[in-house]
């Protein structure tokens, strides 16, 4: 059942690599501007109509946005983005429940989500540094939560 | 000694004054000192800053249906008290009238 | 004569107020389970208040986060005196699982004076009576 959901999705994204995951998710790469026409193909096409999450990862190159969509199946929607220019397509026109996790990407990644109408903080406090992104990899912090190395900004 | 003095109103004034002065001094006798933080006297608002600007609301609704209310029944009074002898249906036409003009609140004049 | 009859009535009667500031839930979820009847400590005459004004212990959960920190020193301040604090968990003593993380002030005893810790993650329902006993046995001797 999987395999022929993986078919169709192959087929569906012909540019793209999708691959099964140990757990029965199934990952496609994408570049940020394939984003949008990915979900509204997923949301029309191959009825996968839930965005469950947004996780963003910093794998030391670029960032990793991995969208999971869920519905029949668990797709995961996995966008590589650049780490110097770290611009993204928003979600909000499509899905507005994306809006929250866009603005948690921005607080803790600095990827920023072009057309986002809400960009509150979000999962740091109002008081915390502007251009300090926690979650990336290049930057410590002491005890006190003060930074002592933030390579890129 | 006749003891119906206690009940005249300066003696029975007089003794209740003393009776909440000790209710509120023995609180005094077993308080702590508090510390005089500015915090402390702030509104507890589950430790945020309280803004009261953000809860105030307009009055002009409550004002008009409370004038109303005052009115009629200041009307009605009156027509109750009327003597006897005059006919109670001037005392309708009477109140239809006041009504009617009250009501003239509730035009929006814009 | 008063100094007694003040602790019997502060010793016999602690009301809490609950605060989380920042934690998992799950010292939360244990405090409320010994407040339940299974555990039940409201035999030792302790009510569980929603307000600061009305409470005598300030019983507290979780590594502060630094945007709870303020809040958690607002409510602290608006709590009548004599006042004490509890500290639930590894987290609220110490930081810990969140220890040396970019967001914790590590322990409450950063923010606000600490009298009783309450280790264990999550703590017993157990260990958090036999911390409230001690608080009030060492409330009670120190007055007598």
């Amino acid at each position: 059942m999987t395999e022929d959901f993986e078919a169709k999705l192959k087929e569906a994204f012909p540019n793209s690599q999708v691959t099964l995951g140990s757990n029965g998710r199934l990952w496609v790469s994408l570049t940020p501007e394939e984003l949008i026409p990915a979900v509204t193909t997923l949301r029309e096409k191959l009825s996968i109509r839930q965005l469950a999450v947004i996780v963003g990862e910093d794998v030391r190159d670029a960032f990793l946005g991995n969208y999971v969509f869920t519905g029949p199946k668990v797709v995961v929607l996995q966008v590589r983005i650049n780490r110097e220019n770290p611009d993204i397509p928003s979600l909000a026109t499509l899905i507005p429940g994306a809006i929250v996790y866009e603005r948690e990407l921005k607080d803790l990644f600095g990827i920023n989500p072009v057309g986002n109408p809400d960009l509150r903080r979000q999962a740091v406090p109002e008081d915390w540094p502007v251009g300090v992104y926690p979650l990336r990899k290049d930057v410590q912090f002491d005890r006190q939560g003060e930074v002592i190395t933030q390579e890129a900004k | 000694m006749n003891l119906s003095i206690l009940l005249a109103p300066p003696v029975a004034f007089l003794f209740c004054l003393a009776l909440s002065a000790a209710v509120y001094g023995f609180g005094h006798l077993v308080e702590e000192k508090a510390t005089p933080v500015k915090g402390k006297y702030e509104p507890y608002a589950c430790g945020e800053n309280y803004e009261a600007e953000k809860s105030e609301f307009g009055y002009r609704k409550f004002y008009i249906a409370a004038i109303f209310f005052t009115i009629m029944h200041v009307a009605v009074l009156t027509v109750a008290t009327v003597p006897s002898g005059v006919s109670a249906y001037r005392a309708m036409v009477y109140l239809v009238v006041i009504a009617a003009s009250i009501s003239c609140m509730y035009v929006d004049f814009e | 004569m008063l100094e007694n009859l003040k602790t019997w009535a502060r010793v016999k009667s602690p009301w809490i107020l609950h605060f989380n500031s920042g934690a998992c839930n799950a010292c939360d979820i244990e405090i409320l389970a010994a407040l339940m009847p299974h555990y039940d400590l409201e035999r030792f005459g302790i009510l569980l208040k929603a307000s600061p004004r009305h409470a005598d212990v300030l019983v507290c959960s979780g590594p502060v986060t630094k945007q709870m920190a303020r809040r958690l020193r607002r409510i602290y301040d608006q709590m009548p005196e004599p006042k004490f604090v509890v500290a639930v968990g590894a987290c609220a003593s110490s930081g810990g699982a969140f220890r040396g993380c970019y967001n914790v002030l590590e322990g409450i005893d950063h923010v606000v004076p600490v009298s009783a810790y309450i280790p264990g993650c999550p703590v017993k329902p157990e260990a958090i009576i036999d911390g409230v006993a001690k608080l009030l046995g060492s409330l009670q001797k120190k007055s007598a």
